[in-house]
């Protein structure tokens, strides 16, 4: 092993010119695929967010006992799409609509016109217009119930609007991931066959394949690595950036499709790097 | 030591090789001669096991070689040398090294692979040049290095495919009279060449033509 780390460490001196623009090269192939991440990840973190605001309202009739609310919220609470029950009486509907429209709407009514109510804050992965719709419809027809709303017209646009965005972001994804791949790909096969001559010679010195193959790892390793890291740090450092002029917009901590870049850098250097010699080790008997 | 067989090689619908059976005997000397694309390297090839012939036998020291485990044929080229018309030497390392990454990939220790990288030198007569890289290096001398590569395994047998074909008169005289002295100290050699100038003494002559070897040197 140690042998292969030397082997490895000399040969990228070595080739110190062809290392860098292979390291350049995935690092430049990683940052496209860094930029596709951080805007999704962000994207999906504004998603997610909308996702929060969707709640259920069951308006409950004037006179309802506090042991009918009671039940009706436990029933509901026992539901598997709901997170959280709150109960809202007249008086903290009153207090929310002055707050949002002002004091003078409701002193030109003679008493409080707004109902108590339940609201439901949904589990994460209820948070559609299908999972608001089967709670709605649960409690719809109970005798207390005055109405159910949950902005259906609104969530079903949301809907729409994550599966337009998810099928756009895959076919995307898809394609820029698979950019990456070629190129990174190709950009490794290139350095292990311009060893071509040295591989040749090591077979035919009776050198084993696991023996050649050693220090083609580590020098995978360093190059995916190393480009990696470079995607990661320049990712980081756009993110930064973002975070300075469009605060409201990025949501994500730039840390983790960083650290993805790194990650993502490495295992395609190790795989490319044993993929390509595996197949010139085939083919050269 | 080394027998083949009916061995055919056969790519696509031709034949490179036809047919080809002879043998060599441990301390032997024998000359693989014929125009350029008769299969000289392709025998010299099928010996190394780069080749897989498509049909026939060949047998390595008693042993059918189409029952070696993949695993076995590094251990099989190291206790055979190899030497070829273009040096085959790693162009960034110098002399010793490039001798010493024989041994080094079979795992030997520093201090051996030292000691025999330094004898294999003198053995060619090439260790005042250890620290040159190849390109400093005259033809002879770097086929010098190729030979003290293939010597530091001490094989039994020594391939040479057309050693002396990059080299003026004068240094192929000279490689042939190092080959001819290591074949005194007991490694039998198989040398392709042609040159018909280079084949001389009292060794065995293999003569091939498109594939076959002409009838009256089968052995």
């Amino acid at each position: 092993m140690g042998y292969a780390l030397r082997e490895a460490l000399s040969s990228l001196r070595r080739t110190g010119a062809g290392v860098l623009l292979s390291v350049g090269t995935i690092a430049m192939s990683l940052f496209i695929l860094g930029i596709f991440l951080l805007v999704t990840f962000n994207l999906y973190g504004a998603v997610e967010q909308l996702r929060t605001r969707v709640e259920v309202e069951i308006f409950l009739k004037d006179g309802t006992t506090a042991r009918q609310i009671a039940a009706l919220k436990k029933r509901v609470a026992e539901m598997p799409e709901v997170q959280e029950v709150r109960y809202v009486t007249k008086e903290m509907a009153a207090e929310q609509f002055r707050t949002a429209f002002g004091e003078n709407l409701l002193e030109a009514v003679p008493e409080n016109p707004l109902p108590a109510s339940l609201r439901i804050r949904l589990t994460e992965v209820h948070r559609s217009s299908e999972g608001a719709e089967r709670v709605a419809k649960s409690v719809r027809k109970k005798p207390i119930v005055e109405e159910v709303a949950y902005g259906e017209t609104w969530v079903r646009r949301l809907d729409q609007l994550i599966l337009i965005f998810f099928a756009g972001d895959l076919v995307v994804g898809i394609a820029i991931a698979s950019a990456t791949l070629f190129v990174i790909a190709n950009t490794i096969k290139l350095t292990v066959l311009a060893r071509r001559e040295s591989i040749e010679i090591m077979k035919l010195v009776g050198a084993t394949d696991a023996f050649i193959r050693r220090p083609f790892f580590f020098e995978g390793l360093f190059q995916g690595f190393l480009g990696g890291l470079l995607a990661g740090i320049a990712i980081y450092l756009l993110h930064r950036i973002a975070l300075l002029y469009l605060p409201h917009l990025v949501l994500i901590d730039g840390l983790y499709p960083a650290l993805s870049l790194v990650a993502v850098g490495t295992l395609l250097g190790v795989v490319g790097s044993h993929k390509s010699l595996k197949r010139l080790l085939d083919s050269l008997g | 030591m080394v027998h083949l067989r009916h061995i055919t090689v056969k790519k696509g619908r031709s034949f490179i090789l036809e047919d080809v059976s002879f043998h060599i005997g441990r301390g032997e000397f024998a000359f693989l001669i014929g125009p350029s694309g008769a299969g000289k390297s392709t025998i010299l090839r099928v010996i190394h096991l780069d080749e897989k012939p498509t049909s026939g036998q060949l047998v390595l020291e008693g042993r059918d070689a189409a029952a070696f485990p993949s695993r076995e044929i590094p251990l099989w080229r190291r206790r055979i040398g190899v030497i070829f018309q273009d040096f085959k030497l790693l162009r960034d390392r110098n002399v010793m090294e490039n001798v010493a990454f024989a041994l080094r990939v079979t795992g030997a220790r520093r201090g051996t692979i030292k000691r025999t990288t330094l004898k294999a030198l003198s053995t060619v007569g090439i260790s005042h040049k250890r620290s040159a890289m190849p390109e400093e290096l005259s033809g002879g001398e770097r086929q010098r290095v190729a030979i003290a590569r293939a010597l530091v395994h001490e094989p039994h047998l020594l391939l040479a495919d057309q050693p002396t074909g990059d080299l003026d008169p004068e240094s192929a005289d000279e490689i042939l009279a190092l080959l001819t002295d290591l074949n005194h100290r007991g490694t039998a050699i198989l040398m392709a060449t042609h040159d018909a100038r280079l084949v001389q003494g009292p060794h065995k002559i293999l003569r091939i033509e498109s594939g076959k070897l002409l009838p009256d040197q089968h052995t």
